[in-house]
């Protein structure tokens, strides 16, 4: 099985830190969501994954050979970055859509013209308009059709949901699906919407203040999650010797979020309600006290 | 091989904008030209024109590497190509265009040689290592751009001025006007072989050195968005 390997990716931007010491693997076949706060490092991580930008340290293999300035590997990599409104009338912005994607066509060895057509066509975009004259949702159709038409192994995608509505957020999955069910490529997909694309995840991904904390399967990850409510004591007795990611405190009673290990259960005996937790929460109990 | 084939087609397109401009300003300046040449209208669009396809030829040739570094290094890069094969590409797009706009303006005046009067036809030599100093220049200025930014977009101006002036300084000590007139008519005389060799040498290690800063820079390049 083909797969793509972080090894010891650090990333210095002067005396800041974006990166530190992430050893990752990705396998092929999967769908990742890869999610953490704003200025978490998930940007970097995908632009040295996929060879666009330099790491400082370390180096990323698929499949054993390095992928640094490596036209093979580089074949098999797509990395369709979100496109600021704000790229500039001299930049990216300058083009046309039809221009965009055109440059798409030359650059990606496994480009589906038909398929860029028919997103096109199902986004309703218009090839002629500039990118800088569009709103921020047409700009990430644009991003989804050069990720789904590259037709890489392996296709990360930045926030590709941004400025969507809830119906092309919904189009987009689905469009996700079908080319999943259809090539089996792999999928890694930087979200803030995690409740949404919690279901399409087949492994989660986090990244906490540049440094990688948890990859593991979204199914397995959730049934380790679990919110226990009640008195404080009683809950206080429930989970002891269990790692407790967030509590809360509302008068005599609390809430807590803990994660648990490998055979570890909630100590039963006690009256306290335990629920299971979605990825949003749990996120929120794992990354809330950042700041 | 995307890179080359992208640059490539950048580089049709600068040609073709060059001859655009070059023949729209020769026409603006035919039907608002000085009135005295206005007895052999086709001869003088021509001669204009022509004028216009070495002066734009020149500014382009410079002012393409803002365009390769405000929008075509970073969509090669975001769309999976290799630093080295954006390097090359850029290098024959360099050569495609100076050998194009040096090609066609050969051609032209083997067709018109009209145009010979004005400027010797041995001067197209010089014109194309001319073009290649520029292109050095440019790609340096781009360079810079990459590596500081904000601050190196006010050098790249201040260099396309420091530039444009030495470029007419510099030709001005090589020639001679032999008519007295401002504008379009003028005929140029090369009367300065000495500095041939000079010019030559020093636009091909100009070129060189641009090349290996440019390299340099790009190497650690960052894509943004």
């Amino acid at each position: 099985m083909s797969k793509l390997e972080c090894r010891g990716i650090g990333k210095k931007y002067g005396k800041k830190e974006a990166l530190q010491q992430i050893d990752l693997t990705i396998e092929s076949g999967k769908i990742y969501g890869l999610i953490g706060r704003n200025g978490a490092g998930k940007t970097t991580l995908l632009s040295i994954m996929a060879a666009q930008n330099p790491a400082s340290q370390g180096m990323v293999m698929l499949d054993g050979e390095n992928i640094w300035e490596n036209q093979k590997a580089l074949g098999n990599i797509c990395f369709s970055r979100e496109i600021s409104p704000a790229s500039g009338k001299n930049g990216i912005g300058s083009l046309r859509i039809k221009e965009y994607l055109k440059a798409a066509a030359i650059y990606l060895p496994k480009w589906d013209a038909q398929m860029a057509g028919h997103l096109i066509e199902m986004f309703a975009l218009n090839p002629k308009q500039r990118m800088s004259k569009i709103s921020k949702g047409m700009l990430s159709m644009v991003t989804i059709i050069v990720a789904m038409a590259s037709k890489a192994e392996y296709t990360f995608l930045d926030e590709p949901v941004t400025g969507l509505d809830a119906v092309m957020r919904e189009r987009f999955y689905q469009i996700l699906l079908d080319e999943y069910a259809d090539t089996g490529r792999t999928f890694v997909i930087s979200t803030h919407i995690i409740e949404e694309a919690a279901n399409i995840f087949e492994e989660v991904i986090l990244l906490k203040k540049g440094c990688f904390f948890i990859k593991e399967n979204t199914q397995h990850l959730m049934e380790r999650a679990l919110h226990i409510s009640g008195r404080t004591e009683q809950v206080g007795e429930a989970v002891e010797g269990l790692v407790v990611c967030q509590e809360e405190i509302m008068g005599r009673s609390k809430g807590v979020t803990v994660l648990l290990e490998e055979g570890q259960t909630v100590k039963t005996g006690f009256e306290v309600t335990v629920q299971p937790v979605s990825l949003q929460n749990l996120f929120v109990a794992l990354c809330g006290k950042e700041d | 091989m995307g890179a080359i084939r992208y640059f490539a087609r950048k580089a049709e397109e600068v040609v073709g904008l060059l001859f655009a401009i070059s023949l729209a300003c020769g026409l603006f300046f035919t039907l608002f030209g000085a009135l005295e040449m206005r007895n052999n209208t086709i001869e003088y669009y021509i001669r204009t024109s022509f004028w216009y396809s070495i002066m734009m030829g020149a500014v382009m040739i410079f002012a393409m590497h803002l365009g390769n570094e405000q929008l075509n290094i970073p969509l090669s890069l975001s769309l999976g190509s290799r630093r080295k094969e954006v390097f090359w590409g850029i290098q024959n797009m360099n050569l495609l265009v100076i050998l194009q706009v040096t090609i066609f303006l050969i051609i032209i005046q083997i067709v018109f040689p009209f145009l010979t009067q004005e400027i010797p036809f041995s001067i197209n030599g010089l014109l194309l290592f001319g073009f290649l100093f520029l292109a050095g220049m440019g790609q340096i200025c781009s360079a810079v751009s990459i590596r500081f930014g904000g601050k190196g977009n006010i050098l790249f101006i201040a260099i396309i001025v420091v530039v444009v002036v030495n470029f007419v300084l510099g030709i001005l000590q090589g020639v001679s006007v032999e008519e007295n007139v401002f504008g379009f008519g003028v005929k140029v005389i090369w009367d300065a072989r000495g500095l041939n060799f000079l010019m030559i040498a020093g636009s091909v290690l100009l070129y060189a050195l641009s090349m290996w800063i440019f390299w340099k820079v790009l190497k650690r390049y960052e894509v943004r968005n």
